[in-house]
């Protein structure tokens, strides 16, 4: 809680506050300019506020910029900080002399107030959870029928955003909004991809005759690799037992006409000559043959072979066609090799049809299968719509139903006539703030601080702030009875208020009691009094 | 191939080979053409026939006549 604001320019020096009620109070003739919602926005201020620079300019042009020292107490440990007017984005965590130690920006100070106040959903930043229930005359948000609008200009959602918060419900819309936009993200993606054919994007129609295009193309390269081969067995191993047997024959013809090359070789040569023949190996067998004669045998053998030229031309005849035919059959064989080597065309056309078929099929498949992955996406978008609305619709409803019921018990409280309460109508986006059957201003007075004090008592509001204009159309005992129902109060609630005789002695009593300063004419909140000198009132 | 050795037999050689042609001649005389068409069985190749009869020539076993074309086996008488 606040403990404690010191300032050069308060008259006091130092305002010390407490628990519950803190009265700020203003003499029994409602004197003006006194400094009454100066201090309450001052109090806006030292809570990370910003209205006090912009609303209340005429308090620096006349005392000069200025500096809060002020102090925090939570669970008797305190925590000192000081925000000045020249530099008015920082705060300083401070010593109990207040002298500037550390430098904070106003967003880092106030996430330590958060935390020390125990506000616990993530997404709610603490100004924007006490800022609308700050109610000082300055700020814009004292329209009676909007008590969620913290400025007139708020959109409707967000304030309505902003309660949920504080009732620590959005976490978990919030967690489903990530999820949302998650699967939104990836739906973006694929419609991108396909757009740009990066994937391939077909429609409703398309898909549902690739199916029954794939199940045919199944069918078919079933049927296909059934017929492939049967018996079932490595083509491999067929080939390369033919190729055995192949390689044999043609070793086979090649010896054979090897033969037969040699046998040609040696007739052509009988035809020239005898020399070469080898008859000198005779004497080996014959010693006693004729040596004369074989200087004569060449001439012999001339007319031998001349006799028999014919037989000699065509035995060679002979075995060249011999030789040619043995040539073929090598070239077949070679040609059977060359043929188990490279498939034949059958096989390609079979492994081209295949492999088109396959082709088709993957790229069918693949088309149903992105469609397949957005309508998927698509249909988790849409559930998880519904469950974001449905669990919006409940949050909202839990949180509309508390606060009216919080409504018409503190309602029952204030009016012992038991009048109308008023009553919320929260949706997500919109809501109004009904005023039943009374369309007084006083009765609408009541009811914004009616819904301040079930806002502060239903959720983690750390405080609330109703300056002194708020009560003054408000009929004598309905503000008797608010003022008895602050003080019931644990939490912090600032409130303004003057001429206090006119309310019975027990609120009286109260508002005396809990006093934080009393100001007049003669005891102003600073130290210089302006009001001459500027027209410009401060209520 | 004129004489026997350790790749060619003596079936093989020309020696081995000569006692038919001898055989034929022995009952009478006969052309080249004739000698070489009644025996060209036996021979694998017609240079092996003509080879015999180079050796039987050498070794003073026929004459021939090579006006007639006619082979005679002098040892015959």
């Amino acid at each position: 809680m606040l403990e404690k604001i010191k300032s050069t320019i308060f008259l006091k020096g130092a305002i010390d506050f407490h628990q519950g009620l803190n009265v700020v109070l203003g003499d029994n003739k409602g004197s003006n300019s006194i400094g009454k919602s100066t201090l309450l926005m001052i109090v806006d201020f030292v809570f990370g506020g910003n209205t006090y620079i912009s609303h209340n300019s005429d308090v620096v042009a006349n005392l000069g910029h200025h500096e809060f020292g002020f102090t925090f107490n939570f669970n008797n440990t305190k925590y000192h900080f000081v925000r000045d007017t020249k530099n008015p984005n920082a705060v300083y965590k401070s010593n109990n002399s207040y002298e500037k130690l550390e430098e904070l920006k106003v967003m880092d100070f106030t996430k330590i107030l958060k935390s020390l106040y125990e506000l616990e959903s993530d997404q709610l930043t603490f100004r924007a959870a006490v800022s609308t229930y700050s109610r000082v005359w300055g700020k814009e948000n004292n329209n009676v029928k909007r008590p969620l609008h913290s400025f007139a200009q708020e959109n409707f959602g967000q304030t309505v955003t902003k309660l949920i918060k504080l009732f620590n419900k959005y976490d978990a819309i919030e967690l489903q909004d990530r999820e949302l936009k998650k699967l939104e993200d990836q739906k973006q993606v694929l419609n991108k991809a396909g757009t740009y054919k990066l994937i391939p994007k077909i429609n409703k129609t398309k898909f549902k005759k690739n199916i029954k295009e794939i199940e045919s193309l199944t069918e078919d390269i079933e049927r296909l690799g059934k017929s492939a081969y049967i018996p079932s067995c490595d083509i491999s191993e067929i080939i390369s037992d033919e190729m055995i047997s192949l390689r044999k024959m043609k070793k086979r013809l090649i010896d054979e006409r090897e033969y037969y090359i040699s046998r040609l070789n040696r007739t052509t040569k009988t035809i020239k000559n005898s020399a070469g023949a080898g008859f000198e190996d005779l004497f080996e067998f014959f010693p006693n043959v004729n040596v004369e004669k074989l200087q004569n045998i060449e001439s012999f053998h001339q007319g031998i072979s001349s006799i028999l030229s014919d037989e000699l031309e065509n035995a060679k005849k002979e075995l060249a066609s011999k030789i040619d035919e043995l040539e073929q059959k090598i070239n077949n064989v070679i040609e059977k090799q060359a043929q188990l080597l490279n498939p034949d065309e059958e096989l390609t056309v079979f492994i081209d049809s295949l492999i088109e078929l396959s082709t088709r099929l993957k790229s069918l498949q693949l088309e149903n299968q992105y469609y397949k992955k957005l309508s998927e996406i698509k249909e988790d978008i849409d559930t998880k719509k519904g469950e974001l609305q449905e669990l919006k619709k409940k949050i909202i409803e839990e949180i509309n139903k508390a606060i009216n019921t919080k409504l018409k018990s503190i309602n029952d409280l204030i009016h012992e006539d038991k009048r109308t309460s008023p009553q919320l109508n929260l949706t997500y986006n919109k809501y109004d703030y009904e005023i039943v059957d009374n369309t007084g201003t006083g009765k609408a007075y009541t009811n914004l601080l009616i819904f301040d004090l079930a806002i502060l008592t239903l959720s983690k509001l750390p405080f609330i702030i109703h300056d002194s204009f708020l009560f003054k159309n408000i009929e004598k005992e309905a503000v008797e009875q608010i003022i008895n129902f602050y003080n019931k109060l644990s939490k912090q609630v600032f409130i303004a208020i003057d001429i206090i005789d006119m309310y019975n002695k027990e609120t009286q009593r109260i508002l005396n009691k809990k006093k934080v300063i009393q100001l007049s004419k003669d005891k102003l909140l600073t130290i210089k009094d302006w009001r001459d000198s500027n027209k410009e009132q401060t209520e | 191939m004129i004489v026997p050795n350790k790749v060619i037999s003596f079936s093989e050689s020309t020696i081995g080979k000569m006692p038919i042609i001898l055989e034929y001649l022995s009952k009478q005389d006969m052309t080249v053409k004739e000698l070489f068409f009644t025996t060209q069985d036996y021979f694998e190749e017609i240079d092996e026939f003509i080879y015999s009869l180079d050796v039987l020539f050498l070794l003073n076993a026929i004459k021939v006549d090579f006006d007639k074309g006619v082979v005679t086996y002098v040892g015959k008488n």
